[in-house]
This record gives C-alpha cells, sequence and structure tokens, in this order.
C-alpha cells in the first residue's frame, strides 16, 4: 500500500477532506442556524453527553427563573469559538495532503500548517474545557431531577492539549527534515 | 558572502560553454546552474574532483574565501 504519491491512501485521505471541507460549511451554517433558530423557544433542553448518550430535561426539572438566554449564550460562543477553528485545521489539512499527493511532504509551509492544526486543536482543548465546564456548570446549578444527582468535574480532560503537544512537535520535525531536504537538494 | 564558486570565470577561461560542462561532468544543467550562481549549500568531492578533472584546475582555482563586509 502506498501513502504517498498519486493512488496512495494521500489521496484518498485528500478527497475525504475536500468533502469534509464543503461538506463542513455547509454544516456550519446549518449548526448556527440550529442555535439561533431552533433552540429559542425550546421547553427543556437536550444535551449529549460525551460518548454519544442524549438526555432531554422537561421543564419540570428545570429551577424556575432559569436564564435560557445565558445557556445559548453560551452554546453560541462555544459553537463560534469552534467552527473557525475547525475549519481552519480542515484547510490547513487539505493543504498539507494536495502536498503528500504531489510527493512532496517535507517543505516549510507544510511544516507551518502542521504548526496551525497544532494551535488549532490546542485553542479548541482551550474553548471545550472553558466553555464545556461554564456550561456543565450552569446545568447542574440549574437542574434538579429527583433520585439523580448532577455534579461538574472541573479538572479539564487534558487528551487535547497532549495531542495538541504532539502536533506542534511534529511540525518541528518537519521543518527540521525540509531544512535537510532543502541541504541535500542544494548538495551539488 | 563565505565561499564563492568562481565556475563563471574559469569556464570563460577555457571557452566552455555550460551545457558542455554539465555533459562533461555528467550532472543535469540545473544543477551546474546552482553551482555556478553561488546557490549552492555544498559541493561533493566527487562533482568537484570531475570539475578539476575537465577543467584542468585545481579545487582552488573553483573555490574561494571571501570574507563577510561588516556592515557598519
Amino acid at each position: 500500500m502506498r501513502y504517498l504519491g498519486k493512488k496512495s491512501v494521500s489521496q484518498v485521505v485528500s478527497k475525504w477532506l475536500s468533502i469534509l471541507w464543503y461538506g463542513s460549511m455547509a454544516g456550519a451554517a446549518l449548526i448556527l442556524i440550529g442555535v439561533f433558530v431552533a433552540n429559542r423557544n425550546l421547553e427543556g433542553f437536550g444535551l449529549t453527553i460525551r460518548g454519544g448518550l442524549k438526555i432531554r430535561v422537561s421543564p419540570e426539572y428545570i429551577t424556575p427563573g432559569f436564564d435560557y438566554k445565558k445557556y445559548f449564550g453560551l452554546l453560541l460562543l462555544s459553537v463560534l469559538f469552534m467552527i473557525p477553528l475547525y475549519m481552519a485545521a480542515i484547510y490547513q489539512l487539505r493543504g498539507l495532503f494536495r502536498e503528500f499527493v504531489r510527493n512532496r511532504p517535507f517543505n516549510k509551509e507544510n511544516a507551518r500548517r502542521i504548526r496551525i492544526v497544532g494551535w488549532c486543536v490546542m485553542a479548541s482543548w482551550l474553548v471545550d474545557n472553558v466553555l464545556g465546564a461554564a456550561l456543565s456548570w450552569t446545568i447542574a446549578r440549574n437542574v434538579q431531577v429527583p433520585g439523580v444527582e448532577l455534579s461538574t468535574n472541573l479538572f479539564p480532560r487534558l487528551t487535547g492539549l497532549f495531542l495538541g503537544l504532539i502536533i506542534m512537535v511534529l511540525s518541528e520535525v518537519f521543518a527540521e527534515a525540509a531544512r535537510i531536504k532543502e541541504e541535500q537538494d542544494l548538495t551539488i | 558572502m563565505g565561499i564563492r564558486v568562481r565556475l563563471d570565470q574559469i569556464m570563460l577561461e577555457r571557452g566552455m560553454s555550460l551545457t558542455e560542462l554539465a555533459k562533461r561532468i555528467d550532472i543535469t544543467m540545473a544543477n551546474l546552474s546552482i553551482l555556478k550562481n553561488n546557490k549552492a549549500k555544498a559541493i561533493r568531492f566527487s562533482t568537484l574532483e570531475r570539475l578539476c578533472e575537465v577543467l584542468n584546475c585545481q579545487p582552488g582555482d573553483i573555490l574561494e574565501y571571501v570574507k563577510n563586509e561588516d556592515p557598519d
């Protein structure tokens, strides 16, 4: 199985990323419309817990006077932060894999692309943890279901940070490889 | 500037074209141009050896050290 060049895994991934790029643009627009419109007059609200468990909270279990605007404001803020980060990462990955298909993995531009993806991953980790904690805290304070105890764990999950740091190191490895490649290309 | 390649001068003295030299030392025109225009980062001993052989000269005739000028 070939990983670089034409008719390789890179070409397949490159095509997927292109589909994801255009699909994401449509998806981002739908999410924004969804947050603005669909939830505005909602009775109760829905939650999706990491891992896919979905919970629908009926209005009778929500503290009277709970300010929905705060909840949806936080939700909108996290969407507004996450979408550009996600789109930027996909855009850079598209460029990266196009170069892989052209069999030019080691150049300064690719190192820069990987570094941007690393920053996006770390920034989304930060947004996810900060706004996620605020959302969890808001919900835990305002939802009381008999027999169910809701609490928030504010200790950040470190997976995203760890992944971001690995990607940053990888970008430096690519920068070093690009430097060696340039030197080799200019050795006559 | 550091190390300067004086290939253009020697080629002129020997009356040899870039195409002919590239053919005789068996490297591409593109690589020879990089060398001639001082864009190369390094030169292999094997390339230097072939250049000296074809141009009938010493490595010192091809390479020259130019002291970097102080910007002040």
